[in-house]
């Protein structure tokens, strides 16, 4: 046997997909718009969403300005904080989902490389960030609500609040062990491909 | 977002349609999953066509489209995949298998004994198997020119002597 008797066997196999060329079309056509409609409703949605939440927190400043201080001023800062730490996330995810498959597969692996170490970040480190940004906004907001308040409400508020995000924090954590072991994996087998074409 | 346009894509599938079947067959055994795979490329294809500028050959952008689809989804789908035993082992080799059969089983044998190999080898050979040049093959993986040709050579070695190890084993 050797590796011409091999190549010519391989060329004559069937042509074997299951799918006539109309009906592939169809699908193709299909997969298209759904595509399409869900770029366009990420996007939408997304804008819209940052409209109105700085509508709304820019009525809450100039309305109730004067009734409360700093601190009040301050969980503004951090919610605006908030929004542009999650902006900056989210752009930058959206951008990766742009894949550039017409390069040169070591510069394609290349590329998912850096999208799985942008996502290791954001499970590991940013959302971390936005945790204790969200907590900050939600923390300085309720001091200066509550101040009128007695002690007991207003520790109560404070201690259910921090309690809720502890648990959404603790249930993250727990998920986010397995989609990191996920990835190291994903970067294992790339980064063994990317070493196998570059080298002999 | 423009709709690609559908005759040039009908051209580019009609003679390429059934190299990027057999890149899907050689990369994964797994006939239904491979399916799958020979969609998503047409379907990255058909997504990409408005995109190519030209700066490189019409069969190169088409192949590294196919080879980064497949590394692409060999990630996504890895937990699905699975290794069956090849279909040779499970049909009984008989005295009246007329000659259809034995050349499918010597083509799922090739398969199998392809799906053996490391997933960047599995790329590299089912170019080599397409007839492409070293050179467009360094142009479609992003490999060192150079070595290119050291790379296939050992392909083909252990290839060959995989097929010759399970064949015995097979008898």
């Amino acid at each position: 046997m050797n590796f011409d008797e091999l190549k010519s066997s391989w060329q004559t196999q069937p042509l074997n997909s299951g799918m006539e060329i109309n009906e592939l079309k169809a699908t193709l056509d299909n997969k298209w718009n759904k595509y399409q409609q869900s770029l366009y409703r990420t996007n939408i949605c997304m804008t819209l969403g940052f409209l109105a939440a700085t509508i709304v927190i820019t009525w809450v400043f100039f309305a109730f300005q004067a009734e409360f201080g700093l601190a009040f001023k301050l969980s503004l800062a951090s919610t605006c904080l908030l929004m542009i730490v999650f902006a900056a996330i989210a752009w930058r995810s959206y951008d990766f989902k742009k894949d550039h498959l017409e390069v040169a597969s070591t510069d394609f692996i290349k590329y998912q490389l850096q999208k799985i170490s942008w996502q290791r970040k954001v499970i590991s480190q940013y959302i971390w960030i936005y945790m204790v940004l969200l907590w900050l906004a939600v923390m300085t907001y309720m001091v200066e609500i509550l101040a009128p308040a007695s002690a007991t409400l207003r520790y109560s508020a404070i201690g259910i609040t921090t309690l809720f995000l502890v648990i959404v924090a603790f249930r993250d954590a727990r998920k986010q062990k397995s989609r990191l072991a996920r990835l190291d994996d994903m970067t294992a087998e790339l980064e063994q491909q990317q070493k196998m074409l570059i080298s002999n | 977002m423009e709709k690609p346009d559908e005759e040039s894509f009908n051209k580019l599938i009609v003679s390429n349609r059934a190299s990027i079947y057999r890149i899907c067959r050689a990369y994964i055994y797994d006939a239904s999953l491979a399916d799958d795979l020979y969609q998503e490329i047409l379907y990255q294809i058909w997504k990409s066509i408005r995109n190519f500028k030209g700066h490189a050959k019409v069969s190169t952008w088409v192949y590294r489209i196919a080879v980064n689809t497949a590394i692409s989804f060999n990630l996504k789908n890895k937990r699905q995949q699975h290794e069956p035993l090849p279909e040779f082992f499970q049909v009984a080799y008989e005295d009246t298998m007329d000659e259809k059969k034995a050349s499918e089983a010597k083509l799922d044998h090739l398969r199998y004994c392809i799906n053996q190999l490391e997933p960047a080898d599995r790329l590299i050979i089912s170019l080599v198997l397409e007839d492409k040049s070293y050179k467009d093959i360094a142009e479609i993986t992003g490999s060192n020119a150079n070595l290119v040709g050291v790379k296939i050579n050992r392909i083909k070695g252990r290839l060959l002597k995989l097929m010759t190890t399970k064949q015995h084993y097979e008898l």
